[in-house]
């Protein structure tokens, strides 16, 4: 008769940590944009999966790190900001493949600051639905399911994520 | 086709959303139609280009320092209870006998070195450096109008 395991919950959890903490911070730094606010916010979603570490996928840990995102601007009351738009950057996207390795890693960190200022012009589900999936590669099955909707929703939220993306990065004098 | 239902098409096609058949339609698509095709290259491009900002750019930042010292509190605490613990003994049996010794002396100006030493002891100060004996002032008899 085989010995019944119990799991241990900080193994589980630990497991689950190491599998999805650097994809969860990424998304909630998307949503709330601020690294610390996103790093509680990561925190915090893993404490409330610690009783159901042992069998939690990844629909549910990012379902919980929505939710706390999505309670953290609740409380907060945080606007989606408007932003300056600057005027002088005339960089193409496909042209930092030609910079050296500094200008290169400048560049992106300077577009990845731009992406997150253009999503947070971009309503919370369409974001969410960007993120997972055109960052986290999560198939829209996945997406659909923890956000209760179906995949048709979830191709067209894409859609209008990129649509709104490319024409704010357009505005700073990317080739988007 | 609507010009956002190839677009959307696209996407999924990207994410690789799209079966056999619909695949292959919109390869068909891509191949016969520059705009589809030029855009598809873009997208592709962009993609990339948004992966590798992101990805590389957010990382989960360490703790900051503030953070990492708020946590120190309860080692500082734990550090300091001895301390503590020792002052209210010294003060517990020390202030009684100080007293005792005080009360056999005479003259009412040791009342007011007892108060400089009692408040010496109270806040942490060497009794020798709080007893405010100023000239005339120590030698006046406490309760007695000037």
């Amino acid at each position: 008769m085989p010995a019944l395991s119990i799991p241990e919950p900080a193994s589980s959890l630990e497991k689950l940590m190491a599998e999805h903490s650097d994809g969860v911070f990424r998304y909630l730094r998307c949503l709330v944009r601020d690294p610390d606010t996103a790093r509680d916010l990561l925190q915090e979603t893993f404490l409330r999966l610690i009783d159901q570490a042992a069998t939690a996928g990844r629909p549910l840990v990012y379902t919980t790190a929505r939710n706390c995102a999505l309670d953290h601007l609740r409380r907060k009351k945080v606007r989606r900001g408007t932003g300056t738009v600057p005027v002088d950057r005339q960089r193409t996207l496909r042209s930092s493949g030609h910079l050296s390795h500094p200008d290169a890693a400048l560049a992106d960190k300077q577009l990845g600051q731009d992406i997150l200022a253009a999503l947070a012009e971009v309503p919370e589900d369409q974001r969410t639905v960007f993120h997972l999936s055109e960052i986290e590669g999560l198939p829209y099955a996945e997406i659909a399911e923890l956000m209760g909707v179906g995949q048709g929703t979830i191709a067209s939220r894409k859609h209008h994520a990129v649509r709104k993306l490319r024409r704010y990065l357009r505005r700073l004098g990317y080739e988007a | 086709m609507k010009p956002d239902n190839w677009r959307i098409t696209m996407e999924a096609y990207l994410d690789g959303e799209l079966d056999e058949d619909q695949t292959r339609a919109f390869e068909e698509l891509s191949a016969a139609d520059p705009l589809v095709r030029d855009e598809l290259e873009l997208r592709t491009a962009l993609r990339a280009s948004w992966r590798r900002a992101l990805r590389n750019d957010e990382r989960i930042p360490a703790p900051k320092a503030s953070r990492s010292a708020a946590q120190r509190p309860s080692v500082r605490r734990l550090a300091w209870f001895p301390v503590a613990l020792a002052a209210s003994l010294l003060l517990v049996v020390g202030l009684p006998r100080l007293v005792r010794v005080l009360d056999h002396q005479s003259a009412p100006q040791t009342a007011l070195i007892r108060s400089g030493q009692v408040a010496a002891i109270g806040f942490g100060e060497r009794p020798g450096r709080t007893v405010f004996l100023e000239p005339g002032v120590a030698d006046l008899p406490l309760g007695r109008s000037h």
